[in-house]
């Protein structure tokens, strides 16, 4: 028997006529937002920082693989597409092919990780530490920040697709949502990074 | 289960702490906080400027982050109504908001141990100020233990009325992974990352009391209902 | 791949894609001091991309609008510190 809490219940259930409801639930936007306000003042920091030397951080950018750059940010946003086709498999009750593309979200995920590897280590055997400059400093710690919410967003997209079995009840559709949301402002937010670190700066 | 008035005590408790800390980091100077990267002399000069001051306030502090204690034993009595018999979540919360209150006031005293005595050599000082600050900001993790505890109960709570509100669970999941803004502490003396900086501190502290407030307010609506139905029975 | 193209996910990804290449485009190779008018326009493109994730693949499309109300807070007040920071620095 399903226990469907009234915060799912209130997400679920459309707002009489207007055909709205909360994607996922409350709670995961609250987190959501959250989140993206710390990133907004580390985006902020980062402009600042530069503000104070932006010669160094011009430099730093240069550094930066342009190719691998790119490559991270179209693997992030092909994984987004593969898990709101998942969610939406999801929901149409097709178990095995929403699991499949919860999966092929993930080895994305497992590429990108792959990519800022070889990145970093690109750098850290030219010499770039967090401690050589507040350029590296700060591409470092926001990059690491990031890539740590890829590791977290990765495990929810496999506890969602655990989930997915044989059809979802509305209790499990709003965490199946919620974990597909996460990931999506995983992307999103890389999207602000990319710009920011290797095109802008 | 009828509940205890005196967990209204860790309730008001919140802006006890609040006044407290207030006062107490104004007094001490540990507001807004020193530099990571000072020199032995200004080191000294925080420590010993105006000692009295700074006993007060570290006192005042020590004793105000007492209230988090019945704070966290407040919050666990209605998340021991969650989980049931064992708790083990609850003892959780409670162990760290006990943490938090050990740690804050051995550091405190630190300092208080410190200024005892005129005539330290400055890089000893400066020493002891590392000791004090990077402890200070840097030990997250017994406030993360607390969020990740509530986030797991919230979570965990399969009830048809829950008590608590899901997005209380999501609200202590987001506290406990950017409680982690303070961890690069040990790594920086200037910057953002620093025990002084924008993110470490200023942030920091403040996705605590983003926390900490809704969650009194919530737990206080708990154990009023509590008591109300053991009134009403 | 007809049944591929009408799902607004893919269209949405093709978009986003493009988007992407034509920031790098405008912005891989740039130097300091020059084109800043055309970097700010690429943190902006960032921020409509940002957008575009939120409408469609979070579903704010079809979201209440309080909450699209608190997304596109974020969105205007971030972008508008990361633009107006950057021209400054």
């Amino acid at each position: 028997m399903s226990t469907i809490t009234p915060d799912v219940e209130r997400s679920t259930r459309e707002e009489l006529g207007s055909g709205k409801r909360v994607p996922g639930e409350i709670g995961v936007w609250i987190f959501v937002l959250a989140d993206l306000v710390i990133f907004g003042i580390l985006f902020a920091a980062v402009l600042v920082m530069r503000g104070d030397d932006p010669a160094v951080f011009a430099e730093g950018r240069e550094h930066l693989s342009q190719g691998l750059g790119l490559l991270n940010t179209l693997i992030l946003l092909t994984s987004s597409m593969f898990v709101v086709l998942g969610v939406d498999a999801a929901r149409e009750g097709r178990g095995s092919t929403a699991r499949a593309l919860f999966a092929a979200g993930v080895a994305c995920g497992l590429a990108f990780i792959g990519v800022k590897a070889i990145e970093w280590g690109g750098h850290l055997s030219d010499g770039f530490t967090a401690h050589s400059n507040d350029f590296y400093m700060m591409f470092y710690v926001t990059t690491g920040v990031h890539l740590l919410h890829v590791v977290i967003g990765m495990a929810g997209l496999l506890g969602v697709r655990a989930m997915v079995r044989n059809g979802i009840d509305p209790q499990r559709r709003a965490l199946v949502e919620s974990g597909g949301i996460y990931w999506h402002m995983v992307d999103l937010l890389w999207l602000v990074i990319y710009a920011l670190f290797y095109l802008a700066v | 289960m009828t509940g205890h008035r005196s967990a209204l005590i860790g309730i008001w408790s919140a802006p006890f702490i609040v006044a407290g800390l207030t006062a107490g980091f104004l007094l001490a100077g540990l507001f807004p906080p020193p530099p990571a990267d000072a020199t032995a002399a200004e080191a000294t000069e925080k420590l010993f400027g105006d000692v009295t001051a700074l006993r007060i306030g570290l006192l005042i502090t020590s004793i105000a982050v007492t209230g988090f204690t019945f704070w966290g034993a407040s919050v666990a009595s209605q998340m021991r109504r969650i989980e049931g018999v064992g708790a083990p979540m609850a003892r959780v919360m409670l162990a760290g908001s006990a943490m938090l209150t050990t740690m804050t006031i051995m550091y405190c005293f630190l300092f208080l141990g410190w200024v005892l005595r005129e005539g330290r050599p400055e890089e000893m000082t400066l020493a002891v100020y590392d000791l004090f600050w990077v402890p200070f900001v840097g030990i997250l993790m017994p406030t993360m233990m607390m969020g990740a505890a509530l986030a797991i109960t919230v979570f965990g709570d399969r009830s048809p009325t829950p008590l608590f509100p899901r997005w209380v669970g999501w609200l202590s999941a987001w506290y406990a992974i950017g409680s982690l803004a303070g961890a690069l502490v040990p790594f920086f003396t200037t910057g953002p990352f620093a025990w002084n900086g924008g993110i470490a501190f200023y942030t920091a502290f403040t996705e605590f009391f983003v926390w900490f407030f809704p969650v009194t307010i919530v737990a206080r609506r708990a154990i009023l209902a509590q008591l109300a139905e053991a009134e009403a029975a | 791949m007809s049944g591929l193209l009408a799902k607004p996910a893919f269209r949405v990804w093709l978009f986003l894609a493009a988007a992407t290449v034509l920031s790098w485009w405008l912005g891989a190779d740039h130097g300091l001091g020059s084109g800043e008018a055309v970097i700010a326009v690429v943190l902006v493109i960032a921020f409509v991309k940002a957008w575009f994730v939120g409408q469609w693949f979070m579903e704010l499309r079809t979201a209440p609008a309080s909450l699209n109300a608190w997304f596109y807070a974020w969105l205007v007040a971030c972008a508008t510190a990361v633009v107006v920071l950057y021209l400054a620095g």
